[in-house]
């Protein structure tokens, strides 16, 4: 690949950076060529070294902070201008409602799936009461059942404890692994740009 | 291979050192740290802005060859970083004697 077919690639899948940082890190690419072809190098060979520049513009984008993305994503290219932001604000009934409605589902289903494993937590801890307040009840003699039978029962309990137990915690390590991927699939969402 | 995380902090550290030494630009940065560690050009960057933004080195541009060259120069906060670094040393040998001792 031809050095000004290099820099072309990676201006163009840059697009989303502020202005002055993506002149930033083209100007760094643009040294690097220079450099090396000035140790014999051909373009062709340096830009086989530095390796595809669509991978190394995702890289670069990746390391950027999310609001960064969004705000040079939503601004318009030829900046604020009074028309759109007029549009906007004109268009606001409209997109408002529509973003809060969003917002709303998407919380609404991480309190659902919270609260599911809070309730799976909740009979953890109950049954796990419920097997001590069984071997108190029969320490005291309120309990009057054969103590095998109450042996068995409180196994039983503790037993269901333990397994009620670990499956909170493998939910509530599940929702947090895919409330992260969530979170990375949005952040995506303004990365990726084809055409 | 180093955690991701680990090795990023590290080759800070090595970037600070090979400009302790020198002012330097890009691409001899990386075949100075080649001697060390394999770093290629486009994970350097990201690392020279980093340390830029922190306040550990400072850019400047010199004409070379009828261009500009960015150099960059350590600050006295990377020098202190580069001798925290090495100050802490003691404690990072403890700790890897305690992680060898349980492998």
């Amino acid at each position: 690949m031809s050095k000004s077919g290099f820099l072309r690639i990676l201006r163009s899948r840059l697009d989303l950076l502020p202005p002055e940082e993506r002149e930033r890190n083209i100007g760094y690419y643009e040294e690097l060529f220079s450099d090396m072809m000035e140790e014999g190098m051909s373009e062709e060979e340096v830009s086989a070294h530095l390796g595809d520049p669509e991978q190394i513009a995702r890289e670069i984008l990746a390391e950027q902070p999310l609001p960064k993305l969004v705000k040079s994503r939503v601004r318009p290219s030829g900046g604020w201008t009074a028309l759109s932001i007029t549009l906007i604000v004109l268009g606001s009934p409209v997109w408002l409602p529509l973003l809060i409605a969003a917002a709303a589902v998407v919380l609404s289903v991480f309190v659902v799936i919270w609260a599911l494993i809070l309730s799976v937590l909740a009979v953890a801890v109950a049954v796990g009461v419920s097997a001590v307040a069984m071997v108190l009840g029969a320490i005291f003699g309120y309990l009057k059942i054969s103590s095998l039978l109450m042996l068995g029962l409180v196994l039983i309990c503790i037993g269901l404890c333990l397994l009620t137990g670990l499956l909170a915690v493998a939910l509530g390590r599940a929702a947090v692994k895919g409330g992260k991927w969530l979170w990375r699939q949005i952040k995506k969402l303004f990365i990726k740009k084809e055409g | 291979m180093l955690d991701a995380q680990m090795r990023r902090g590290f080759l800070e550290i090595c970037v600070l050192a090979a400009l302790a030494r020198e002012d330097s630009y890009g691409y001899k940065i990386v075949k100075d740290m080649s001697a060390c560690v394999s770093v290629t050009e486009s994970t350097l960057y990201p690392i020279l802005r980093r340390l830029e933004s922190a306040g550990s080195l400072s850019v400047y541009s010199v004409e070379h060859n009828g261009r500009l060259r960015k150099i960059y120069h350590i600050t006295p906060k990377g020098r202190q970083q580069l001798r925290d670094f090495v100050a802490d040393w003691g404690e990072i040998a403890a700790m890897y004697e305690f992680i060898k001792g349980g492998t």
